[in-house]
């Protein structure tokens, strides 16, 4: 069949997802997903039942996962998709709050600044939650998880052009929002 | 008055508020990938069979679709070395052949009624899994778990190509013409091939008996 002419070949290899790979990923990016899905929810409740699902679409999805790009956006699109879904069959309302244990923790340090940044923060929370999802969702991934506008595309599925002013449109509705309620 | 809320205390606030923020702990997240194994396990080769029909069915691939074959996980190569024609039962390893036949979840009495008959010969292939020998034809039948997880073909040039086989398992392919099955273990000349998978499993049958008998062989095997 092959009398040592030169001949040409084609091969295909495929391989499978590396679990080890996928675990390590995961695990790295787990408390963003859970701030993540926390923020769509608008309520810690039940997102960590997100993430878990989240996860095992993204496992199933991980084969076709192009291993050169960044993967934490990649997983936080699956967490903010699952959530989405979520939050439409429960019609939930946004709750967000801050932990218990960290704010006695700030105002026991006590000085006048970290208590008006306390006050701050517990304004621009209560804020938060009068936003839409898309609009909590832009400024979670900008702020809390400090993404760049790339990486925001890909995780809003968008053109980084939009954004950047879908990002300016929020933040201008979270800062009408903190100035009527100084005014009221 | 209220003070403004300029970019820098609007800014400070949110960037504060994300180690602040009330979230569930990790503690009840467990990497599960139990229940859609099933589904997930059968991709891999299903997507292997995809590209190997991609690969064979590129004879002659011009530099543009060098890069498409690329992308596909087709690696183009020349290929010096010459592989000798053998039988891929040249390195395997003889076991009983009734003991082989209770490993593939197949009855014997399956196998005898099929053109082949009983098998003349088993054993274990360096690769893994259970090989079945015939003398009829040089014909043998590799059989793999469904979730082996490496598919690596070599098409020669000159190949009569491949084509899928609706009904017979999950997944077949039929390939006529010269090629090399390259596995981690070695590489092997090979000629005419039926290869399905089903839900456990994967069968090669590779036989110089015709496409016809080779395919009513493997109906047969996969419907006992």
């Amino acid at each position: 069949m092959n009398d040592g002419r030169l001949v040409m070949g084609y091969e295909a290899s495929i391989r499978p997802a590396d679990p080890t790979s996928f675990d390590a990923r995961v695990r790295q990016t787990v408390p963003s997903a859970l701030r993540l899905a926390t923020v769509v929810l608008g309520t810690p409740d039940g997102a960590d039942d997100v993430v878990q699902v989240a996860m095992e679409r993204a496992w199933s999805a991980f084969e076709h996962y192009d291993q050169d790009r960044p993967f934490r956006p990649w997983f936080l699109r699956i967490v903010a998709n699952t959530a989405r879904n979520d939050r439409r069959q429960r019609g939930r309302r946004a709750a967000l709050r801050v932990r218990a244990e960290h704010e006695r923790g700030d105002v026991q340090a006590s000085a006048e600044d970290d208590v008006l940044v306390v006050i701050d923060r517990t304004r621009v929370l209560a804020a938060l939650n009068h936003l839409d999802v898309d609009d909590r969702t832009v400024i979670a991934l900008r702020y809390f998880e400090q993404l760049t506008e790339a990486e925001m595309a890909e995780v809003l599925d968008c053109a980084p052009g939009t954004v950047k002013s879908r990002l300016s449109r929020a933040r201008q509705r979270l800062r009408q929002l903190l100035e009527e309620a100084d005014d009221g | 008055m209220a003070e403004p809320w300029t970019d820098a205390r609007l800014d400070g606030a949110l960037y504060a508020l994300a180690d602040m923020l009330d979230v569930p702990g990790d503690e009840q997240l467990v990497i599960d990938r139990a229940a859609p194994a099933r589904r997930r396990r059968r991709w891999p080769l299903l997507v292997a069979a995809a590209v190997l029909l991609v690969v064979i069915g590129v004879v002659a691939i011009a530099p543009a679709r060098d890069t498409v074959a690329r992308w596909f996980g087709v690696r183009i190569e020349r290929d010096d070395g010459a592989t000798a024609r053998g039988s891929f039962a040249d390195d395997v390893a003889p076991l009983d052949v009734d003991d082989v036949i209770g490993r593939t979840g197949i009855e014997a009495a399956a196998f005898d009624a099929t053109t082949l008959g009983r098998p003349d010969a088993a054993g274990i292939p360096p690769e893994g899994g259970v090989l079945l020998a015939w003398r009829a034809g040089a014909t043998t039948l590799w059989v793999r778990p469904g979730d082996d997880d490496i598919v690596v073909v070599k098409k020669l040039i000159g190949s009569h190509g491949a084509k899928p086989i609706d009904d017979l398992g999950d997944y077949a392919v039929s390939i006529d013409g010269d090629h090399v099955l390259e596995t981690p273990a070695r590489r092997v000349a090979a000629g005419r091939v039926l290869w399905w998978l089903d839900d456990a499993q994967q069968w090669r049958l590779e036989s110089e008996l015709d496409a016809t008998t080779m395919l009513a062989v493997g109906r047969a095997l996969a419907a006992s």
